[in-house]
């Protein structure tokens, strides 16, 4: 078998999180009941007319600064023509000819830097339910008209590994700048891989197919593995790859080729009469330009040169925003950053494995977690006590949240009454009760007890100090405050 | 030029459009008639680029505030066929 | 006092003193369509006219303040949505189709307190220059049963001309508001292209069609301009400059003006056979003051195909939408999505609306669009440029509206080019998208009236009007 080179090129689409959609002021909501979010516009209505959200442009263009592109000194919308039925107008409005953005990439880890082709806007179409023959398909349009970016990339990417690690970052850089939420599920982010394969060295592209539609990276990996080896297959046993569009089926874990039209390439695209261009002055730029927030690799910096994380800590911690956000705003309450950490990377994100979500305060508020950390810090309870305490927190609060989590193990507590993490503390009974009068019984047996021990004080203190301090707190069973205890002694042992 | 059958199709087909065979000969006819007075454009001399249509600022386009929508009913009201307040087509095979 | 003929302004004023109750008004114009059916020129009467003019008629006994056009009884295109009612754009695809919103105009309309009568007959989707391609039946000249009313207002015209209303809304992409009004012998204005909004008017093509009144007088028109014009937010493309009371500022001026004339058109004036009314009509300018210049357009003759191809193409995507998913008529026995879309497609629409979408998409389409789509647009640029240019030099120009007065019924109908060609003289307002209105200038071997087409600049419709008045007021044919 001859060696080959995989080559890729993606289209991503994300939603645009704007209040309202791209060309009327319908909300932009997921999941609302069938043709709620409609007016004359999305729905396509004889004499409607599109106005352009601003803040879809704004964010498009932000998406584009992020990410490295020229922003284009005119943007025109254009469109493309085509019957279906989630396709109101019989054309989606989009752009061609100028987009907004305009070149720009991403870094991967092993160097090469995968270069985007450009960022364009877009409406979404609306949502078809296939029934069966009697009932037929059924059309929704609350997501028609939803802005959309589609971002799309050079052929620069040569595996699955590859195209998985391009769409995390991307991803990732979309959420940070807060210009989209690519919740995948949701279909918030879909994904469309160009495939074609070439002999190694070659400098013939292929023949490329296109898979559409693909909703998770997991899919998107397995799709481009069963692409490759399949075009491969063909060549090797003398085939010849036939440019299509596919449809990956996750169920079967193939890919079928989707029925087309001879015409079905023929777009037609022309400038929409029905918007203006758009003028894009650079001073518009620089102000979009100042509201990108920190993004991951920022944050991450922060988090290892002034905070004094660890690199592993840092980017598991800013590897998803809402996990940064969660320990920025625990941050908020009390600067500790490497408890706040350790919390999170160990018993926080075991409990997300276990309760997906995007909002860890389902799983504990930022306040909860701060007051077992600072009981921690205060000797108020023990290490396995804070443990469980955390346990009993978080599974009353995730019960609280039952309805947000997919998961029918779970059902709901609807009680109203605040979940305190001291209060549940005191009334499990797991908080120390070691007094000031313990202490200084204490003190005085730990000396009583070990009488040669102090005999040494005046040549080595600190060493003396600090035996005395673990009998202390062998004798409290952890329980003692070392900072009290330390200055108790001290004041003996000094007499 | 002149137009062929072949032509016609191609055309009927991006218009979502079907004609007797009848209609397709009538339409050559009458479509050959309309290009010889469309070509006069061929003769223009004029200079090549992009024409776009009057510019305006991003300052000012639309303010992205969510409004109400229409009633689901009202969407529906002339929808030939409809169903759990969708409109509804025949089962379309992807 | 007597109701006949009577403008809106005339109307207004009478009803306000009470000279008669807007409904016995109502009751008039009513009387006069029904008498009037053969000429197909309204293809329904509102069931509620005359309960509006009721209220109308409460309104002005209670004494308030009255709007602009209180209680004056209007018909509108049939591509012009006023919700609940039906806007089928006369075409059997759209035949129930009850809007359901109200097109930014009528509301306007509405506001100033006029009284909708119904809408009027007109070619499907404005797709023609007769009213014969209406899906229900071609509407006849006001003056004469045998000839066309024009198009593809041409309902609207008659029903002003036939005094079957006050004043009526056309839309005008290719001359379809100054056509009809020349052929029936009334004034009609295409205003500045993005003047007037077209949130509710079922779209030809985007970047030609404007909304325009046809009405009896050059006051009602300016008054009527007035009040309809200015930005819409919800037409992104809609100018954004204030309008000026067209109608308070009108002063019949001629005198002192620079009026241009094209050299490409005298040719054309000669073929119409009408050579001496135009020429006339330059020679009197000059007589009142004006300065009459030739400006020469070379790309002249490129409108028809500029304006066909553009107009196509806007028009095949314009029209996608009526597919027989979500409002327009769906073919019977369809099992499948494919059928859905070419039976319903098919036998909804007529056959130049079928030949437009064709065109469009050939013009479109792969391997044609730079020849075509894109010269023509590059064309348009040129002229407008042009035009730009001409107008620094001159206030308005003159043509002709039309090749001549009405011709009969089924005398075109075999040849589309030849209906295309039609359009000569007024598809150049449209292309430039200037501002043009049509006033009667006198009257045909058959005694059917002509109309002299007025261009002005952009947004200089105060122009249009002043130099109208003033033709109208004092031009007398022969004089």
């Amino acid at each position: 078998m001859k060696d080959y080179e995989i080559v890729i090129g993606l289209e991503i689409h994300a939603e645009v999180n704007t209040n309202s959609k791209v060309f009327c002021s319908c909300k932009n909501e997921f999941g609302s009941a069938p043709n709620t979010n409609c007016c004359p516009v999305c729905v396509g209505l004889p004499g409607a007319l599109p106005v352009l959200n601003k803040k879809a442009v704004e964010y498009t263009i932000k998406a584009g600064l992020a990410l490295g592109c020229e922003i284009n000194d005119i943007a025109v919308f254009e469109r493309k023509n085509y019957f279906y039925p989630d396709l109101s107008k019989a054309y989606q409005i989009s752009q061609l000819v100028k987009p907004l953005c305009l070149g720009g990439g991403i870094e991967l880890d092993n160097g090469k830097f995968a270069r985007l082709n450009r960022i364009h806007l877009e409406e979404d179409a609306g949502k078809l339910t296939h029934k069966n023959q009697t009932i037929g398909t059924l059309v929704d349009y609350n997501r028609g008209g939803i802005p959309l970016m589609e971002i799309v990339t050079e052929p620069d990417i040569s595996s699955a590994d590859e195209a998985v690690e391009f769409l995390t970052k991307l991803r990732r850089t979309l959420i940070y700048s807060g210009v989209a939420n690519c919740r995948m599920e949701q279909g918030g982010m879909r994904c469309d891989v160009n495939l074609s394969v070439k002999e190694k060295g070659s400098n013939v592209l292929g023949t490329r197919t296109e898979m559409k539609n693909l909703n998770s990276f997991k899919m998107v990996r397995r799709a481009i593995e069963y692409e490759a080896k399949r075009q491969i297959e063909e060549l090797e046993s003398g085939g010849k790859i036939v440019q299509q569009t596919r449809k990956w089926d996750d169920n079967k874990g193939k890919s079928f080729p989707m029925r087309s039209k001879e015409n079905s390439n023929d777009y037609r695209y022309f400038p929409d009469p029905d918007l203006l261009t758009i003028e894009i002055d650079r001073e518009d730029v620089e102000e979009i330009r100042k509201t990108i927030p920190l993004l991951a690799e920022g944050r991450k910096k922060i988090y290892v040169e002034q905070y004094g994380l660890p690199e592993y800590d840092a980017k598991i911690l800013t590897n998803d925003k809402f996990i940064s956000d969660y320990f920025e705003n625990c941050l908020k309450i009390a600067h500790m950053p490497k408890q706040i950490s350790n919390w999170i990377m160990t018993d926080v994100l075991k409990l997300l494995k276990d309760y997906p979500t995007e909002d860890l305060t389902n799983i504990i508020s930022e306040k909860n977690l701060m007051e077992i950390i600072s009981l921690v810090e205060k000797r108020e309870i023990t290490r396995p006590n804070s443990k469980a305490l955390f346990e009993i927190v978080s599974t009353a609060t995730i019960s609280r949240n039952a309805d947000k989590f997919e998961n029918e193990d779970l059902t709901k507590d609807e009680s109203t009454e605040e979940i305190n993490a001291k209060k549940l503390a005191e009334q499990n009974g797991m908080l120390n009760s070691f007094s000031h009068e313990e202490l200084v019984t204490a003190v005085e047996n730990a000396l009583a007890n070990f009488p040669n021990a102090r005999k040494d004080y005046n040549e080595t203190p600190d060493k003396v100090l600090r035996f005395y301090i673990g009998k202390v707190m062998a004798f409290s069973k952890g329980l003692a405050n070392p900072q009290e205890a330390e200055k108790l002694l001290k004041a003996e042992l000094e007499k | 030029m002149e137009i062929t059958i072949k032509e016609v199709e191609r055309l009927a087909d991006l218009s979502a459009l079907k004609f007797s065979d009848d209609e397709k000969q009538k339409f050559i006819g009458d479509f050959n008639n309309i290009l010889e007075m469309v070509n006069q454009l061929q003769k223009a001399e004029v200079s090549a680029q992009n024409v776009f249509n009057r510019s305006h600022k991003l300052s000012e386009l639309r303010e992205d505030i969510a409004k109400p929508s229409f009633d689901t009913e009202l969407i529906l009201e002339n929808a030939p066929k409809q169903r759990r307040n969708c409109f509804n087509v025949p089962l379309v095979v992807e | 006092m007597e109701m006949k003929n009577l403008t809106a302004i005339q109307i207004v004023e009478a009803l306000k003193n009470k000279e008669f109750t807007c409904e016995a008004l109502v009751k008039y114009y009513l009387e006069n369509i029904e008498k009037n059916a053969q000429k197909n020129a309204v293809l329904e009467v509102f069931d509620d006219a005359i309960e509006n003019a009721k209220k109308i008629d409460e309104l002005i006994a209670s004494g308030q303040e009255l709007p602009a056009l209180c209680g004056v009884p209007i018909i509108i295109k049939d591509n012009i949505l006023y919700k609940g009612k039906i806007s089928s754009c006369a075409s059997k695809f759209l035949k129930g189709y009850k809007a359901q919103y109200t097109s930014t105009v009528v509301q306007k309309l509405l506001d100033a307190g006029v009284v909708i009568l119904g809408r009027a007959n007109m070619d499907e989707f404005a797709m023609g220059g007769s009213c014969e391609n209406s899906a229900f039946g071609p509407c006849k000249n006001a003056l004469d049963d045998r000839r066309v009313s024009g198009g593809s207002s041409g309902g609207s015209a008659v029903a002003v001309a036939s005094d079957m209303c006050a004043f009526a809304l056309g839309s005008d992409t290719g001359g379809s508001i100054r056509q009809p009004a020349s052929f029936n012998g009334v004034v009609g204005i295409k205003p500045t292209y993005a003047r007037v909004s077209r949130y509710g008017l079922v779209a030809y093509a985007s970047s030609f069609d404007q909304i325009g009144p046809i009405t009896k007088s050059v006051e009602d028109s300016a008054l009527v301009l007035s009040i309809i014009a200015g930005h819409d937010e919800k037409d992104e493309t809609s100018l954004s400059s204030s309008v000026p009371n067209y109608f308070k500022n009108l002063e019949g001026k001629i005198a002192g003006l620079k009026v241009g004339v094209l050299k490409e058109t005298n040719d054309l004036i000669a073929k119409t056979g009408y050579a001496h009314i135009y020429d006339g009509i330059r020679t009197w300018l000059e007589s009142q003051g004006a300065s009459v210049q030739e400006f020469s357009v070379p790309s002249f003759d490129l409108c028809l195909p500029t304006y066909y191809t553009l107009t196509t193409a806007e028009a095949t995507s314009n029209l996608g939408r009526f597919d027989g998913v979500k409002y327009t008529s769906r073919a019977e026995g369809v099992t499948n999505l494919d059928e859905l879309y070419l039976n319903s497609r098919s036998e909804g629409f007529g056959n130049e609306v079928k030949r437009r979408i064709m065109l469009g998409n050939f013009v479109l389409s792969s391997g044609y669009y730079d020849a075509y789509y894109m010269k023509a647009m590059q064309v348009r640029q040129g002229l407008k440029n042009e035009f730009k240019t001409i107008f620094q030099n001159c206030d308005v120009v003159i043509l002709p509206t039309t090749f001549g007065e009405a011709f009969e019924i089924g005398s075109k109908t075999n040849n589309p080019v030849e209906m295309y060609v039609e359009d000569m003289f007024t598809t150049l307002a449209n292309i430039i998208g200037n501002p043009a209105i049509s006033i009667p200038c006198g009257k045909g071997k058959t005694g059917l009236p002509l109309g002299l087409q007025i261009i002005a600049d952009n947004e200089q419709e105060q122009t249009l009007f002043n130099f109208s008045k003033y033709f109208i007021d004092n031009f007398k044919e022969g004089k």
